[in-house]
């Protein structure tokens, strides 16, 4: 007779097999779309003048860049020569850097305060929390602006419409972002090891810092992430609050009009390779020296 | 294990649940903060909602319901209700692809959890109009995914692009992410032995999971379900363009008075009864998150 | 971007640049070793104006804004200003021509986008300043006037604006033509697969009324926007598109309701595209991108034709305006003058391919664009287009609650 463990084993890997084909599965969508968006940035126009190179044609004389016209890779140098793109890009990254840093400071100390707090407190501040989830983004977007105007003629240590304005405008969705996820997390957590350690004498601060923190931080991490996601695709707010300054976002909306070209596509697709890039190599210097992956889980390797 | 004698800390005699507590000041920048600008553009809001349209993007400040009256319309009512049978079969399917996803993350993989929760945020670092435009292209009834469907024989025709099944599918895909990291975040507290102990003990995994996963998870799945859904209601970009414009949702509706109309009366009007209406959603979420940790774990 | 030259930024238009050398030259051999351009063209302008005296003729164009009418000039002698701030369309100017003004005029140019009216609009409204030039259509022009958010243009800043047809200085949606200078216009029509459709439309009404017989065939696709459906509607029903009666509108609602079955989708943006690859069957279209999506499928079968309509139907124009606020003036108006070149305007014609109503930049297009009756739209058609407005917000919202219920039904 198998012994249970066998049978455990067994059912453990059939359980593996099924979600890890369904997770594979799911990723490919997830990057189908991308790879299409790749393909095209090697994408021409439908027809190209004699002699020319295919990416000086003029957007009005492109034809339809939706289907195979066949393959050029000048696009990529257009688009890291174009003007606005490049800059656009970075102001995006540091905006959403910003953004993220402050939101998830924010949302993971309210986060933290909260769940543990009498009704009484916590019920009208998490009113206000979904609040902020439930306008729609176009309505706070041209509400923000009356308010940036307003505030800044009245009170000048209000920032004029531009970088400041977009970010904080985005940290009250990402802070709101940041405080749900950590504080389900968090509640779910248990207070059993914090107890443990407050009885052994530590003070609330080594207790954060050693048991809590490294077990919140998936939560934390996860919310910064969505965070900063979430603040660098951003295209109704920053549309309003800009002022004169161009993110990403803005810049290939305004294009649709009179037609995306596969620069646009070829910046996205230099970006994609840099985070790539990133994370793999984050993940191998992480794994080298030893450090525990972010889940929080310890080392495999124990004195 | 320390020799050291410690204190305990007082206890009144009948046990309650003693959580170390946070102390209410963190709260404090938050706070303020959205007080200042969240509160400040909300109340230029409900100003809004109660005046009335003195020519373009001008606002004559009395005291009015008539805004809110004019609400009261079929069609309106009509545009609400269909936005929230489209959020919530947006929000049905992503739970439906993403939960799986963030289990198999959380239960079956050790080493490459980062890795693999990286990987599914980075595609949304490209432009989410490049994305769209990209799904468009993969819907497209002549495309090789309609050809592959066709020939496979799921299906004799693959009409679904400008269809509400496109807008579904694209709605679900942009959120996916939004699901399955506070699932993800919250499935990691969870003691896998004890399933696998109850599996030992003879229940089916289909059981093992109801009553055992599902309840001690559920704070995170419904942060998800709510975190995708009430962004879902107030979507108009995906449905104007995989549902080629045809679909009057609230967000579309609102975007057409606030932009151009210029009505801003009656766009914050509208808005301001459409986040009374989600608001329900949110009650309930508290009232079950309150229950939820007094009975910690 | 801003070379650091000196102060001095000449306000000339183009073809003056080669007497400008001269007057350099010139001056410098006299004046005996260093000096730098902006000295010497400086010295040479006031020579030159010494010698013309005051009142001389704008072609001679040094020095700083000297002023030729002895109108009330509120900007003369202000020096051009180092930034310019432009709030535009994307793609919507060739390269060139902002090459060819930063190198004139030592200008850094900064440029941000908006991909509707509507937002541009709201923008405005809702405080945002900071801009130089915006690119109104006419109806927001109309509005803005209204509400007295542009600034006067100063005629003796832009002399090439005189040289647009004067039928497009006047307008309806400006009427002292004192607030635009336009920078292109178009019309609205429709175009369909003459391979599938077999009838042959020529007005905007036949095309509404094949569109319940075709769209169970094909796509086919209207033009999205209040501002757009309800006033074509009601052209093609043949009242006015500006029209406010409430029995009228009534009219045009029921007319949309009923030809809504065959309406697949209802998008401004991505027709194009669609079209050029034969996605569409029957659609209406701005000419200009008619114009694309005709030349796109002459190699696939040249199976679109496109059509513009036989008696009422849209004409537009995208404007240049200076908001009231603008940080700096001077250099908008020289912009405006750059673009009213008509070698500008030449190659700007070519870039995005809408006509731009200066005879001769017109001239000078290249045949393939002066013979394309989706380019040059002849007068016999033009004469029975109208502009469509924004009269008041009453009519506004109007039309927005029409175009509500025609979407959602």
């Amino acid at each position: 007779m198998p012994s249970a463990g066998t049978h455990r084993r067994s059912r453990h890997r059939f359980g593996k097999r099924m979600f890890t084909g369904w997770a594979v599965l799911v990723y490919l969508v997830l990057y189908l779309p991308i790879v299409v968006v790749v393909i095209f940035a090697f994408n021409q126009p439908t027809a190209v003048p004699a002699g020319a190179s295919p990416c000086s044609v003029d957007p009005s004389r492109m034809g339809n860049v939706t289907v195979w016209n066949g393959g050029t890779t000048c696009w990529f140098h257009t688009a890291l020569n174009d003007p606005t793109y490049v800059p656009a890009v970075k102001t995006s990254f540091w905006i959403a850097l910003r953004a993220s840093l402050i939101a998830t400071v924010l949302g993971t100390a309210a986060a933290l305060a909260l769940a543990r707090m009498k009704k009484r407190w916590r019920v009208p501040f998490d009113v206000l929390v979904y609040l902020t989830l439930v306008v729609p983004e176009i309505v706070i977007a041209v509400a923000s602006l009356i308010f940036f105007v307003q505030a800044h003629n009245n009170l000048s240590i209000f920032p004029t419409l531009g970088e400041n304005t977009i970010l904080l405008g985005q940290i009250v969705f990402s802070a709101s972002l940041v405080m749900l996820i950590v504080r389900a997390r968090f509640v779910g957590m248990g207070s059993t090891l914090e107890e443990a350690s407050f009885d052994l004498g530590s003070g609330p601060i080594a207790t954060f810092r050693q048991v809590t923190l490294p077990r919140l931080l998936p939560a934390v991490i996860a919310g910064g992430l969505l965070s900063f996601t979430f603040s660098f695709d951003d295209y109704v707010l920053p549309a309003f609050t800009n002022g004169t300054v161009n993110t990403w976002p803005i810049v290939v909306y305004s294009a649709v009009r009179f037609g995306v070209t596969p620069a646009v596509n070829a910046l996205a697709t230099m970006m994609l390779v840099v985070t790539v890039t990133l994370i793999l190599i984050t993940g191998l210097v992480l794994r080298r020296s030893g450090a525990s992956d972010l889940t929080g889980a310890p080392p495999p390797t124990l004195p | 294990m320390t020799t050291e004698t410690v204190q305990p800390p007082k206890r009144s005699p009948r046990r309650r649940s003693f959580a170390p507590r946070y102390p209410g000041w963190l709260t404090a920048p938050s706070l303020i903060y959205y007080m200042i600008f969240f509160l400040g553009p909300l109340a230029i809001l409900v100003v809004f909602s109660v005046a009335t349209q003195a020519g373009f993007g001008s606002v004559s400040y009395t005291f009015s319901t008539s805004q809110f009256k004019a609400l009261n319309d079929p069609l309106y009512i009509k545009v609400f209700r269909q936005t929230m049978l489209m959020a919530a079969g947006g929000t049905a399917l992503t739970i439906a692809i993403g939960y799986p996803v963030a289990y198999w993350m959380s239960r079956y993989l050790t080493r490459y959890k980062t890795l693999a929760l990286l990987l599914v945020i980075v595609p949304f670092w490209t432009s989410f109009l490049i994305r769209t435009y990209a799904l468009k292209i993969i819907l497209d009834p002549q495309g090789y995914l309609a050809h592959f469907v066709e020939w496979t024989g799921i299906s004799n025709q693959f009409n679904v692009l400008y269809t509400g099944k496109a807008v579904a599918i694209g709605l679900a895909y942009n959120y996916l992410p939004l699901l399955i990291l506070p699932v993800y975040a919250s499935l990691e507290r969870m003691d896998w032995k004890l399933v696998e102990a109850a599996t030992d003990l003879g229940a089916s995994p289909f059981k093992a999971f109801r009553q055992i996963t599902l309840p001690l998870t559920l704070p995170g799945l419904i942060t998800g379900a709510l975190l995708v859904f009430i962004p879902m209601c107030g979507e108009y970009v995906v449905p104007q363009l995989l549902g080629g414009g045809q679909f009057a949702f609230v967000g579309t509706v609102i975007g057409s008075n606030f932009l151009g109309a210029q009505n801003w009366p009656f766009g914050s009007a509208m808005a301001i009864a459409f986040m009374v209406l989600l608001s329900i959603f949110v009650v309930i979420y508290i009232a079950f998150a309150t229950r939820e940790e007094q009975f910690g774990a | 971007m801003t070379e650091h030259d000196s102060k001095l930024n000449i306000l000339a238009p183009i073809e003056t640049r080669p007497r400008l050398d001269r007057l350099e030259r010139l001056v410098r051999r006299s004046g005996g070793g260093r000096m730098t351009r902006a000295e010497a063209l400086g010295l040479g302008g006031l020579a030159l104006l010494a010698a013309a005296g005051c009142g001389g003729k704008t072609s001679t164009g040094g020095g700083g804004g000297a002023s030729s009418s002895g109108a009330a000039d509120p900007l003369a002698g202000k020096p051009m200003e180092s930034n310019l701030v432009i709030y535009n369309w994307s793609q919507y100017d060739d390269p060139s021509t902002y090459k060819s003004f930063k190198t004139e005029n030592h200008v850094a140019i900064k440029e941000t986008y908006y991909s509707s009216n509507d937002e541009l609009l709201a923008k405005l409204q809702a405080g945002g300043t900071g801009y130089d030039i915006i690119v109104p259509s006419q109806n927001a022009v109309g509005e803005l006037v209204q509400l007295g958010s542009l600034m006067k243009l100063d005629k003796a800043l832009i002399p090439n604006a005189s040289a647009v047809e004067s039928s497009w200085v006047k307008t309806s949606y400006d009427p002292t033509g004192e607030y635009k200078v336009v920078k292109d216009f178009g019309v609205t029509g429709f175009f369909y697969n003459n391979k599938i459709v077999t009838e042959k439309p020529t007005t905007m009404k036949q095309f509404y009324d094949l569109l319940p017989k075709y769209g169970k065939v094909g796509r086919t696709n209207l033009l999205d926007g209040a501002e757009e459906v309800v006033p074509l509607a009601l052209m093609a029903l043949g009242y006015d598109p500006n029209t406010g009666d409430p029995a009228v509108l009534d009219k045009a609602k029921s007319f949309l309701l009923s030809i809504r079955s065959g309406v697949t989708t209802i998008d401004s943006s991505n027709y194009i595209n669609d079209a050029s690859a034969g996605k569409i069957i029957l659609g209406q279209g701005w000419n200009g991108d008619m114009r694309r999506i005709v030349s796109a499928r002459k190699k696939k079968g040249d199976d679109i034709t496109a059509v513009l309509p036989q008696g009422a139907s849209e004409k537009w124009a995208d404007n240049w305006c200076i908001p009231a606020s603008a940080p700096d003036p001077v250099a908008a108006h020289a912009w405006i003058n750059h673009l009213c070149d008509p070698a500008v305007a030449v190659k700007e014609m070519e870039y995005h391919n809408y006509p731009i109503p200066i005879q001769a930049a017109l001239d000078q297009a290249p045949a393939e664009l002066k013979n394309d009756t989706l380019f040059n739209v002849p007068t016999s058609y033009t004469d029975h287009y109208k502009f469509i407005l924004n009269p008041s917000a009453e009519i506004v919202n109007a039309r927005t609650q029409i175009y509500t219920a025609f979407q959602s039904a």
